[in-house]
């Protein structure tokens, strides 16, 4: 057998070299579209439109370059400022919103960069990436509506004033004219210093006394202009400058949720109630994270929020939250301030004043007047004054607490033990120290307001009865009290009698006069007159009733009672 | 010949390098592939069956070629990246965002490693049905299993790099599935981690097994792999139809007069 060798003609050289020729020029297009989109990119055009509006303008350009505000030890890298240029050194340009300066805040945009207060991705240079709308990416943008959400990023303390003293200062304010002098809110002329953030910055304790100084020493102004304030009228100016931070909205959203109770339930930074799950991170929640099958519209966290808002068991099926019967206005408000619970992770140099003074100085974040504790944590079931609720998501009718005839007989220490201890088992938590978190101080305040609620003082010395039988009692008590309270006072939509903290804060006097007065208004009537076809009780009777009643207490109902 | 060519190649520079003159004859082309290092990995004899596309489908060279385009985009990736807590995930996001061509580098670098991981697979099947495993290959094909277990391992610990979720949580998956191998699965586990959990120690080593460890063992194993091939005769060819002569044998025992070397 010859050998032939195989000549470069067998193997088509010809055509391979055009192959490869071919593969080669598509091989370099395909590599070429790499820096062409790095030169294409949406920053480098942003910054053309820029120029070119600057030089139409007359003013000098930029150098096409990546802007970014770097704060190493926020662990911020802002890149933001590539495309709004307005906001970067370069200075605002007008024509294009993009280009626009930062609305006025009591911060400098460049001390804290973008994403802190905004969220969003900050070292992003895309459009879309940037602002959070990327998959995976957990921090959208806040939307412009609730940009003082952002807020929350620091300030978690912001501190809700008493709406009594914030109000009759806001109209002091005005009354006194400090607005001749000073800004607020918009609001007032003259050159004396803008008071809109007054509440963040802070201000001299003694401005008074030093404004009378200014008085006396002779200004012309100021002597036909000014004047001395009585104190009472002091602490209410001063409850209004102190909730002035720059942020309107949120402190009204998180005045409206210290109003409506919301904490009752829910904690917050470590204070409330345990029935609902904790909120100190609601507002950096991701959507990925949450059920939208009950929800309608953009799967995002506000929508989520609000619908929840409108109907909390649609959304999270076999939730216990009521449907509060918010307005519109509410809701929305409601879902900013919830997006501003933001938990920070700022390291503590740059912690502010709020946040200081409730971590460090065990300051509450609200006025510790009773009105506006009873708002905050008693407002949900119990109703804004009191008046007592129902929904229709629970069976149960919470107790109206702000009835004049439950007043009437319910001492100070029924109240204070009540609050205190709460009924275990019931909705109703322990607010102590040890459990939700309230002072005796604080508690004394929320048993004045009650008091304030319904006029006059709690009967001293009501009658206690006597000589009752547990016996005698129980075929009444089967009677008349059973039907609401449960045949063992378990408790159906009326209190649980058989609860060992009731038996151990209410006296037989307390128990026995409830019966006879009734609660007016309430579904308890009063059995001490006849009413409807009922014959009404004789005290004798009442005794009886009482001795069964003490007797639910013991290992859990009539049962157990000894029969002899 | 005209007359530039000859004066870039008449000179002793040149031909210090070059030892042959233009592949003109069978004498220089058989020198062209002699004298050149990357040529020299072929056998002496390539016979047309064994370079045919539907051979091999080149799965072997085109692995290999997945290789490089990793060595090189991954060598320019190391430029821009620090191996710590919480650099690392910044510096992907600085090479998605303001690193020229920042992100084409970073597809380049994954897609090619899903290929390699694609064609490393198919070319063992190709392998296997050829049954090209069979003697005197064996030991060709326990290297090509282990380069196709560095492979896989080269894809696990490059995972873990980029630092986000779908890393931590495909490393913890990872570990603790090392973590079942019976009796020193614990240990296994603290050993790839450097600790308990995945921190900045399982990030480091990661990184070292990543860029240097792995790759240099798969380097060494491919000069090997490839060795042997021609050691082994070549590609395998099965008998041909009518031909007597199956495939060349290995090359102490050349059939004479089938072999030019020089």
């Amino acid at each position: 057998m010859t050998q032939r060798w195989t000549q470069p003609g067998d193997l088509g050289v010809t055509r391979l070299l055009w192959t490869f020729a071919v593969l080669s020029l598509v091989f370099l297009g395909a590599l070429s579209i790499a820096p062409a989109k790095s030169y294409l990119s949406e920053w480098r055009e942003a910054q053309g439109r820029y120029n070119a509006l600057a030089a139409s303008s007359g003013r000098a350009g930029i150098e096409p370059a990546i802007q970014q505000v770097w704060k190493p030890r926020l662990g911020v890298v802002d890149r933001c400022t590539s495309c709004h240029l307005g906001m970067s050194a370069a200075g605002p340009a007008s024509g294009e919103a993009l280009f626009e300066a930062h609305p006025p805040v009591p911060h400098d945009p460049q001390d804290f960069g973008c994403t802190l207060c905004h969220g969003g991705q900050g070292r992003a240079t895309k459009r879309d990436a940037a602002h959070g709308l990327a998959k995976h990416w957990d921090e959208p943008l806040l939307e412009r509506r609730h940009f003082e959400a952002g807020c929350g990023a620091c300030h978690t303390h912001l501190r809700v004033p008493s709406r009594r003293l914030e109000a009759r200062g806001e109209d002091l304010f005005r009354r006194y004219d400090c607005v001749a002098c000073h800004r607020s809110e918009g609001v007032g002329r003259g050159s004396g210093p803008d008071l809109s953030s007054a509440g963040m910055r802070g201000f001299a304790a003694d401005w008074h006394a030093a404004h009378l100084t200014r008085r006396e020493l002779g200004e012309k102004e100021w002597v036909a202009s000014y004047g001395p304030i009585p104190p009472e009228d002091l602490a209410a100016i001063d409850e209004y400058l102190r909730s002035r931070v720059g942020a309107r909205r949120l402190m009204e959203a998180k005045a409206l949720a210290h109003r409506l109770g919301c904490r009752g339930c829910h904690k917050v930074n470590g204070v409330g109630g345990d029935d609902g799950p904790d909120l100190t991170r609601m507002g950096r929640r991701s959507a990925a994270d949450l059920e939208f099958s009950g929800v309608s519209g953009e799967r995002t966290l506000p929508n989520w929020l609000l619908q929840h808002f409108f109907d909390p068991g649609r959304v999270v099926p076999g939730s216990q939250m009521p449907d509060l019967g918010l307005s519109a206005a509410q809701a929305e408000l409601l879902t900013l301030y919830m997006l501003s619970l933001r938990a920070p992770e700022v390291p503590q140099a740059f912690w502010p004043d709020d946040r200081v003074r409730a971590l460090r100085l065990g300051q509450r974040e609200l006025a510790t007047d009773g009105e506006s504790l009873f708002g905050a944590f008693c407002a949900g079931c119990h109703g804004e004054r009191g008046e007592g609720r129902r929904y229709g998501t629970l069976n149960v009718a919470f107790p109206a607490i702000g009835n004049a005839d439950f007043l009437a007989v319910a001492s100070d220490d029924f109240l204070r033990k009540t609050i205190a201890r709460g009924r275990p088992g019931r909705r109703m938590p322990a607010w102590g120290l040890k459990d939700g978190g309230l002072t005796a101080r604080e508690i004394d305040a929320i048993v004045l307001y009650l008091r304030s609620l319904a006029p006059g003082t709690p009967i001293a010395d009501l009658p206690a009865p006597a000589g009752g039988s547990a016996e005698h009692g129980k075929p009444l008590f089967e009677r008349s009290c059973a039907g609401c309270h449960g045949q063992k006072g378990e408790g159906r939509e009326a209190p649980a009698l058989a609860n060992p903290e009731f038996q151990a804060a209410a006296t037989d006097a307390y128990i026995a006069a409830t019966v006879l007065r009734g609660r007016a208004g309430t579904s308890m009537r009063h059995f001490g007159k006849p009413m409807l076809g009922f014959a009404a009780l004789d005290p004798a009777e009442v005794a009886d009733i009482v001795a069964h009643v003490r007797t639910l207490g013991r290992s859990g109902g009539a049962e157990s009672t000894p029969k002899e | 010949m005209p007359r530039l060519p000859a004066a870039l190649t008449k000179n002793r520079v040149f031909r210090s390098v070059v030892r042959h003159g233009f592949p003109n004859s069978n004498r220089n082309r058989s020198l062209a592939v002699f004298t050149n290092f990357f040529l020299h990995i072929h056998p002496v004899k390539v016979r047309l069956r064994a370079i045919a596309f539907r051979r091999t489908f080149y799965l072997g060279g085109l692995s290999a070629a997945a290789f490089f385009i990793l060595t090189v985009t991954g060598i320019l990736l190391m430029f821009y990246y620090r191996p710590s807590v919480p650099e690392a995930y910044e510096d992907m996001k600085d090479l998605e965002f303001v690193v020229s061509a920042g992100v084409f580098l970073r597809n380049l670098h994954r897609w090619a490693a899903h290929t390699m991981v694609a064609l490393v697979f198919l070319h063992m099947v190709r392998v296997f049905f050829a049954g090209a495993y069979r003697p005197p290959r064996e030991f060709n094909w326990v290297i090509g299993v282990v380069l196709f277990l560095l492979t896989l391992l080269l894809s696990f610990t490059g995972y873990l790099l980029p630092w986000d979720q779908l890393a931590y949580w495909a490393i913890t998956v990872g570990t603790n599935m090392v973590k079942a191998v019976p009796s020193i699965g614990d240990d296994l586990r603290f050993l790839l981690l450097g600790g308990n959990a995945i921190g900045e120690a399982a990030l480091l080593r990661f990184y070292v097994l990543h860029c240097v460890v792995l790759p240099l063992a798969l380097i060494v194993l491919i000069a090997m792999h490839i060795w042997r091939v021609r050691k082994d005769g070549g590609v395998y060819l099965p008998p041909e139809e009518g031909a007597g002569g199956g495939e060349p044998g290995p090359e102490s025992g050349e059939e004479a007069g089938e072999v030019r070397r020089e």
